[in-house]
C-alpha cells in the first residue's frame, strides 16, 4: 500500500490495442489498460508519463473522455528516443503509468456556455477527450462549435468518429487542411482565417485552443478581434518534463510548473508569466 | 544553554547515526571540523546526487516494481545557519503536496546539528534573507565556545531525545556574554542587501536588456547550480541491466541546453543568457511568489565557485534599481 503513495512508482498496464492514425505511420494510438487497478478517474485535459521501462518515460495526454472507462487512449507522435521505442512495441506489452497528472480543463465552469473548440494537428487528443466528454453530457452545454485544422487529410486523427461527428446536428465540426488536396472536398486554408470566417460568437462563449505555437499565436488574434477575451481562452501548454509532479523543475513558466499547475492556463493567468514557451 | 565537552557531544551524537562533519569539501565523516563554510552544502543528504527510486524486475512475462532501500541514519554535523536554510527551502518544493517520500524518509533519518556562524566571509550576504550568523536552526543547534567546548540546545523533539540532556551543566553566565559579544561582532561583517521590489513583475525583468547583460558572463557551466544549497532541480533516467532496470534521479542543471530541449528540436531557452537569466528568476522572482521567500540564503558559494566572476548580488541590485526607474 506505501508502495501506491509513492508518485514516482507507475502501475502496471498492457497495451491492449494499437492502429495508426496516418498512412505515414507517425502517429499511432494506443489502448492502455492498468492490469492491477481499475481505470483512473480523471478530467478531459489531464496527462499520464508512461514509461518504457529501460527507455525512460514520456507525458502523453489522455485522449479517452472520464465517460470512455474500459482503457486510457494515448496517441503518440514518434519523434524521439521513449516514442520510438513504443512505436515498437507489440500489442499485449507492458508498460508503466503514472496519472492522471496535471489540471485538466475546466468543464465545471464550461458548463451552460458555447464552446469553441480550436484544434490544429496531432494536439487534438485531449480536446476528443473534452469533446466526447461534452457529446455524453450534451445537455449541460450550449452550442459547440469544433474547428479542426491538419497539414494533409491523412495527418487527422480520430478519422471515423470525425465523420460520425459531422453527421450528428448537435456540433458543428469543420474540419480543414493547409493546400488543395486531391480528392478532398471541405475546407482548405490555415485555422486562422477560416476561424475569421467561421466568426463564432464571443457571447456566452469559451474558446479552447489547442496546436502548434505558430497556429496558436496566429489564432489568438482573430479570438481578439471577435471579441473573446483572455479569460475565457484556453490552452494547454507543452515542455519538456520528466517528474510531471512539479517536483524536478524542469517544466515552469514564471513561477508555475506546466505539469502540476497546467498543462490547461487561460490567457489571462499566461499573460502574467514571463514569456518562456 | 547546556555547556558540554566537544568530545563528548559528538560521542553521544554518534549513537544516532553516523557522524558527517563539516570539512572543507562537504559533509564527511571525518575526526575535525573545519573552520569556515564548506564548498558543498549538506543538500545531498535529503536529495543525494543519484537516488534509485525503484528496480524493475523482469522475469517472462511480467515485471516487478521493487521500492528503494530506506537510507541509513545519519548526523549531519556543524550545518551553518545558511545551510540549514537552504535546506528549508529545499524542503518546501519536496513537501508539498504530492509528498515526495524519499525526501520525507531521509528527513526523518537525519539529525541536524547546526553551529551558530563564526565564519563570515566578503561573499556572505545571509543575513538580507531574515536570517543570519546567529540563527538557530536544525534539531541541535551549538556555539562553538572553544576547540574542546560547545554551548548548546536542542530545538525539537528529534534533538531533545537525542542526547541526555539532564546530565551535562547549564552555561555559565560569562560563557553567553562570550556568545553574545563573538556573534555580534560576527553579524557585523556579514553583508545585509536592501530588497523591496514587486515579484509580480517578472515580465519587465525576464529578457529586459538589464538582466540578460547582468548575466551574460556566465558560460552555463552550472557548477553555482551544484553548490547551490536550495538548487534542486533532478533528471530522471533508467540503468538498463541485464534482467532488471534502475530508476534513479540524478541531479540535474537548468544551465543546461539539454536541461530544457524539446523532442522537437524547439528549446524555449537556447539562447546562453535565457538559462542564466531563468536561474535568477528562480531566486527572486518565482520562488519568492510560490513561498513567499526568497530562493537564496546568501551562503555565497556561487560567488565563489564562478569560473567567470559573476556575482549574483549584482544582479539583484541592478534589478531592483531598473524597477525602481521604471516606476518614475
Ligand atoms: C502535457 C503534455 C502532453 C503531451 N501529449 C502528447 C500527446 O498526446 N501525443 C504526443 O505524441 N506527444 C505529446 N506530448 C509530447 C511528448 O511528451 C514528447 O514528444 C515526448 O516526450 C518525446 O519523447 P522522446 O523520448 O520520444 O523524445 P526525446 O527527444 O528523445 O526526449 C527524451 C525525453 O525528454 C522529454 N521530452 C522531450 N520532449 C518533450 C516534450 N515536448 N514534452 C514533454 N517532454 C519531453 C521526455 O522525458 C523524453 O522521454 C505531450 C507533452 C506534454 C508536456
Ligand atoms: S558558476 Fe558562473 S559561469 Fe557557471 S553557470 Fe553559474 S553563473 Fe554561470
Ligand atoms: S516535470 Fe518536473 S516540475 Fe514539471
Amino acid at each position: 500500500m506505501a508502495e501506491y503513495l509513492n508518485p514516482y512508482i507507475p502501475k502496471k498496464a498492457v497495451i491492449e490495442k494499437t492502429y495508426f492514425e496516418s498512412r505515414d505511420r507517425s502517429l499511432k494510438t494506443f489502448d492502455i489498460k492498468p492490469i492491477e487497478c481499475e481505470v483512473p478517474e480523471f478530467i478531459p485535459g489531464q496527462f499520464c508519463e508512461v514509461s518504457v521501462l529501460g527507455y525512460g518515460e514520456s507525458p502523453f495526454g489522455i485522449a479517452t473522455s472520464p465517460t470512455e472507462r474500459e482503457f486510457l487512449r494515448f496517441t503518440v507522435n514518434r519523434t524521439g528516443f521513449v516514442t520510438n521505442k513504443l512505436h515498437e512495441l507489440p500489442d499485449g506489452s507492458v508498460v508503466g503509468i503514472r496519472g492522471p497528472l496535471g489540471n485538466g480543463y475546466p468543464v465545471e465552469k464550461f458548463k451552460n456556455s458555447n464552446i469553441v473548440i480550436v484544434g490544429g494537428g496531432f494536439a487534438f487528443t485531449t480536446l476528443r477527450s473534452l469533446l466526447v466528454f461534452m457529446l455524453h453530457n450534451r445537455e449541460d452545454f450550449k452550442d459547440i462549435t469544433v474547428l479542426y485544422g491538419a497539414r494533409t487529410p491523412d495527418l487527422f486523427l480520430y478519422k471515423d468518429e470525425l465523420a460520425e461527428w459531422e453527421k450528428r446536428d448537435d456540433v458543428s465540426i469543420v474540419l480543414t487542411i493547409d493546400r488543395p488536396y486531391e480528392g478532398w472536398d471541405k475546407k482548405v486554408g490555415l485555422v486562422p482565417p477560416v476561424l475569421e470566417e467561421m466568426a463564432p460568437s464571443p457571447k456566452n462563449a469559451y474558446a479552447v485552443v489547442c496546436g502548434p505555437p505558430i497556429m496558436i499565436r496566429f489564432t489568438l488574434p482573430v479570438l481578439f478581434k471577435l471579441g473573446f477575451k483572455p479569460e475565457n481562452i484556453y490552452t494547454s501548454l507543452e515542455k519538456r518534463m520528466k517528474c510531471g509532479i512539479g517536483k524536478c523543475g524542469r517544466c515552469n513558466v514564471g513561477h508555475k510548473y506546466i505539469c502540476k499547475d497546467g498543462p490547461v492556463f487561460s490567457f489571462e493567468e499566461l499573460n502574467k508569466l514571463v514569456e518562456d514557451l | 544553554m547546556k555547556k558540554i565537552r566537544m568530545e563528548d557531544f559528538e560521542r553521544e551524537l554518534s549513537r544516532w547515526g553516523t557522524v558527517f562533519k563539516r570539512t572543507e569539501e562537504g559533509f564527511m565523516e571525518k575526526d575535525t571540523l573545519f573552520s569556515g563554510r564548506s564548498r558543498q552544502s549538506p543538500k545531498e543528504f535529503l536529495l543525494p546526487r543519484e537516488e534509485v527510486l525503484f528496480v524493475a524486475r523482469k522475469s517472462k512475462d511480467d515485471v516487478e516494481i521493487l521500492p528503494s532501500k530506506p537510507s541509513k541514519k545519519k548526523v549531519v554535523f556543524g550545518a551553518l545557519p545558511c545551510d540549514m536554510k537552504g535546506l528549508e527551502l529545499t524542503s518546501k518544493n519536496f513537501m508539498q503536496d504530492p509528498q515526495d517520500p524519499y525526501f520525507k524518509k531521509r528527513m526523518e533519518n537525519t539529525l541536524f546539528v547546526s553551529e551558530m556562524c563564526q565564519y563570515p566571509s566578503s561573499s556572505c550576504f545571509c543575513r538580507t534573507f531574515g536570517f543570519g550568523p546567529r540563527a538557530q536552526m536544525g534539531d541541535i543547534t551549538y556555539f562553538k565556545l572553544d576547540e574542546d567546548t560547545v554551548l548548546t540546545i536542542p530545538l525539537t523533539d528529534k534533538g531533545k531525545h537525542a542526547l541526555k540532556w539532564e546530565n551535562y551543566p547549564e552555561a555559565e553566565p560569562q560563557d553567553l556574554k562570550i556568545m553574545e559579544n563573538v556573534l555580534s561582532e560576527v553579524e557585523k561583517k556579514v553583508e545585509k542587501l536592501d530588497l523591496s521590489y514587486d515579484f509580480n513583475r517578472q515580465r519587465e525583468v525576464y529578457g529586459s536588456d538589464v538582466l540578460n547583460e547582468s548575466v551574460f558572463h556566465c558560460i552555463n557551466c552550472g557548477a553555482c547550480t551544484f553548490v547551490c544549497p536550495t538548487c534542486y532541480c533532478f533528471d530522471i533516467r533508467d540503468v538498463k541491466r541485464k534482467d532488471f532496470v534502475i530508476r534513479e534521479r540524478v541531479w540535474d542543471s537548468c544551465m543546461y541546453f539539454v536541461y530544457s530541449l524539446e523532442a522537437s528540436g524547439h528549446n524555449p531557452r537556447k539562447e546562453r543568457t535565457k538559462r542564466a537569466q531563468n536561474r535568477f528568476m528562480h531566486k527572486f522572482f518565482y520562488q519568492p511568489l510560490q513561498y513567499k521567500e526568497y530562493g537564496c540564503t546568501g551562503c555565497g558559494r556561487c560567488i565563489d565557485t564562478c569560473p567567470a566572476g559573476y556575482d549574483i548580488r549584482q544582479t539583484v541590485l541592478k534589478i531592483q534599481s531598473f524597477l525602481e526607474g521604471q516606476n518614475g
